[in-house]
């Protein structure tokens, strides 16, 4: 923070005092904001930020009151985590939202669900902007629970329905970091690709360790060795961009199908060298608003841009901040157990398309695009590479599969 | 077979990263009985000045200017910091390293972002070389193995053969009657930390690109280095050399290894165990996946049969 922005924030707060009508909302965001993955909690924060400030400048909630973000560092532990929220509701704070990494998230659920069984008449709503295990709207899920981005087996119905589209392939070798989404990409690619295209053979299930391994040309070696005509992949940040790179560098051409590549840096690893073999299942790209004729999503992306100097692409942050807004607004109250009444089976026209939220477990469906990275006929180019990603597959909310049982039990 | 000399020239490949980064590190660590946490970090630098100096011009500046820089950098950081706290003794020094690697590591972050950089391979470098039953070896991965092997010789040569090399073995043994001899230790110690550090900014330039350049680089290497120069012996050039090809070999064989336990048993004839109950893992985990672990197997067994290490002389 500049200090000329510290002053205008102490100007505008000033200025709020004294009119000292409209009150703040207050919504603490935990995520890690020091140590070795700042940089995702920093991306997250600014998503968030912006998500409120939009929510706040179009007149914010119920009579003026604004939606104010608190932020909470929990350094990527389950421990510190559960920490922060019991500051958090120490100091009052009584909605909550984090989403980065699974394990973390679970932590988080639990520690809400057991705060909200002792305090009925005082309960917390936990907005998830998009963990990625299934489990916390399947067997997890819970009345205060909202999770507002696919998990990663609706991404992966998605880019399975891509492959059994492309009939040029016909061995599938499946890589994954050796841990519970790793496991679940895999598992869910097996089986929807046995139902969609029994005739596609997979020839390789692999597990590697976790954000250790340095070079990944010997498992590129296997790949090759397998002849297979598609790769799948869960991985995120450094192991999707070396397993690419070494890909790349060993003469690999088989087709990439990931979920992460789309962001922190990966695009930039890759580069040139990736064109028109990486496919990403996304709820966002750069292109979308231009692919769909969408000025106001256009300005919206241009508008973080110029704000952030960084790509918009955790949309469905934006879109979680928009639909407590509007929650809020049709609840009357920003007391937790009214918004989520309001926000239960609420529909949303988000900047992508039509939205849902399932009443049953509380998951949000969304579009979700399964996109090419290429510098062919693309506007908007991802992390200044040049390249971007074009649709090549388009799910709208209606059609993206999922087949949870859970119920949430209402209180 | 053809697959087989692919991994070997992969895990030489890896070997002599690994050794570009240890061998500085043991070095130090010998002749100044500083254990450089920091090390790692100036491999990150070496990287990124490496990238910054290939934006303005072009790789080959960086790959001669970023070691040099690197290795100034590391000794006015010997000159003005290090020098000062070796009066407060081993302890107060290597928890000046410590918060050394910290605060590089978020300068790097301050200057160049949180997001790794776009620095890539020189386009004079990116072909295929040859190709081994239908993998790629690209000509990047043999000018990589070039430069460190010529990186070997000429700090060997430097050690063996020069003046200033013979001080430096001297020291390693017997600082003391050095200091006593009249010579310049502390200047000694300042040229070995900048050398050393340089040659680890010598492994980010050649590295960076290779991998990725980002600010969590240097910590995804740093313990691993530690292993190496332990495990080959203290001050030993020769011990680290090899203990990093073992340990590059080895994982990248581990890798390529299919096959667990289970298998084995079912190929000799006999019943597949029961994969339940506590140990049930065992049975069915990959060789892959004990790749990252097998370095420390290895420093732990050392260290009980032989202390000193590969190729070490001292026992302390």
């Amino acid at each position: 923070m500049t200090f000329k922005s510290i002053l205008a924030a102490t100007v505008a707060t000033g200025l709020l005092a004294s009119t000292a009508l409209a009150d703040t909302i207050r919504i603490a965001h935990i995520d890690p904001f020091s140590g070795a993955f700042s940089n995702v909690g920093t991306v997250n924060g600014k998503h968030v930020q912006f998500g409120a400030d939009m929510v706040n400048a179009a007149g914010g909630v119920l009579d003026g009151d604004t939606l104010e973000i608190v932020r909470f560092d929990n350094k990527l532990s389950a421990q510190e985590t559960v920490i922060a929220f019991q500051e958090a509701l120490d100091q009052g704070i009584r909605i909550v939202t984090q989403a980065t990494s699974s394990g973390v998230a679970l932590a988080l659920a639990d520690a809400v669900k057991k705060y909200n069984r002792r305090n009925p008449d005082d309960p917390v709503l936990y907005l998830n902007y998009g963990s990625a295990d299934p489990s916390l709207t399947r067997d997890k899920c819970d009345y205060f629970m909202f999770r507002f981005e696919a998990h990663s087996g609706m991404k992966q119905a998605a880019a399975t329905d891509q492959i059994a589209k492309d009939d040029s392939i016909k061995k599938v070798y499946i890589i994954g970091q050796d841990y519970g989404h790793g496991h679940e990409v895999s598992r869910y690619t097996k089986e929807m690709l046995a139902e969609k295209r029994p005739d596609i053979e997979i020839v390789g299930d692999e597990f590697h360790p976790f954000g250790s391994v340095k070079d990944f040309t010997p498992y590129i070696a296997k790949i090759l060795a397998s002849e297979a005509d598609a790769v799948v992949t869960g991985n995120f940040g450094s192991d999707l961009s070396l397993l690419i790179k070494a890909a790349n560098s060993a003469g690999l051409d088989a087709k990439f199908f990931t979920q992460y590549s789309g962001t922190f840096g990966t695009p930039t690893a890759i580069g040139e060298a990736g064109e028109g073999r990486i496919y990403d299942a996304a709820p966002w790209h750069p292109d979308v608003p231009v692919e769909q004729g969408n000025a106001d999503a256009a300005k919206m992306a241009k508008d973080f841009e110029a704000k952030y100097d960084s790509d918009l692409y955790y949309v469905q942050i934006v879109v979680q901040m928009q639909m407590l807004g509007e929650a809020i607004n049709a609840a009357g109250s920003a007391e937790p157990a009214a918004i989520a009444a309001a926000m239960e089976g609420m529909s949303f026209d988000g900047p992508t398309g039509a939205m849902q939220m399932r009443a049953s477990d509380h998951q949000l469906f969304h579009p979700l695009f399964v996109s090419v990275f290429t510098q062919d006929g693309i506007t908007n180019d991802s992390e200044d590479t040049g390249l971007g990603w074009k649709t090549v597959l388009s799910v709208d909310a209606e059609h993206l599969s999922d087949d949870s049982t859970c119920q949430v039990e209402k209180p | 077979m053809d697959t087989f000399i692919f991994v070997l020239v992969n895990g030489l490949l890896y070997g002599m990263l690994l050794f570009m980064l240890s061998s500085g590190l043991t070095l130090i660590f010998s002749l100044m009985g500083v254990l450089n946490f920091a090390h790692a970090s100036f491999y990150m630098l070496g990287a990124y000045f490496a990238y910054q100096l290939a934006s303005f011009g072009s790789f080959w500046l960086g790959l001669i200017l970023a070691p040099l820089l690197v290795g100034c950098l590391g000794a006015a950081i010997e000159r003005f910091g290090l020098r000062i706290v070796h009066k407060h003794g081993h302890v107060a020094e290597l928890l000046f390293t410590f918060g050394l690697a910290y605060l590089i590591e978020e300068l790097v972050r301050l200057i160049w972002g949180r997001q790794p950089v776009p620095y890539r391979i020189p386009e004079s470098l990116d072909f295929t070389l040859f190709s081994v039953s239908g993998i790629d070896y690209s000509a990047y991965r043999a000018f990589m193995l070039l430069i460190a092997v010529a990186m070997f010789i000429s700090v060997l040569l430097l050690l063996k053969r020069t003046r200033v090399g013979l001080m430096v073995q001297a020291a390693l043994s017997h600082p003391d009657v050095l200091w006593a001899m009249g010579h310049n230790v502390p200047r000694l110690f300042m040229l070995v930390f900048g050398g050393g550090v340089a040659l680890a900014g010598l492994a980010g330039v050649i590295g960076g690109n290779y991998l990725v350049t980002e600010p969590g680089m240097a910590q995804q290497m740093g313990t691993i280095l530690f292993v190496i120069v332990v495990f080959g012996g203290l001050g030993s050039l020769l011990g680290a050399f090899l203990a990093s090809l073992i340990i590059g070999i080895t994982q990248t064989l581990m890798v390529t290894m299919d096959g667990t336990l289970t298998d084995l048993i079912t190929s000799l004839g006999g019943a597949a165990p029961h994969a339940t109950g506590m140990f049930r893992e065992i049975w069915t985990i990959a060789p892959a996946n004990l790749a990252p672990v097998f370095p420390y197997l290895l420093l732990v067994i050392l260290l009980i049969v032989r202390p000193r290490g590969l190729l070490g002389t001292r026992e302390s």
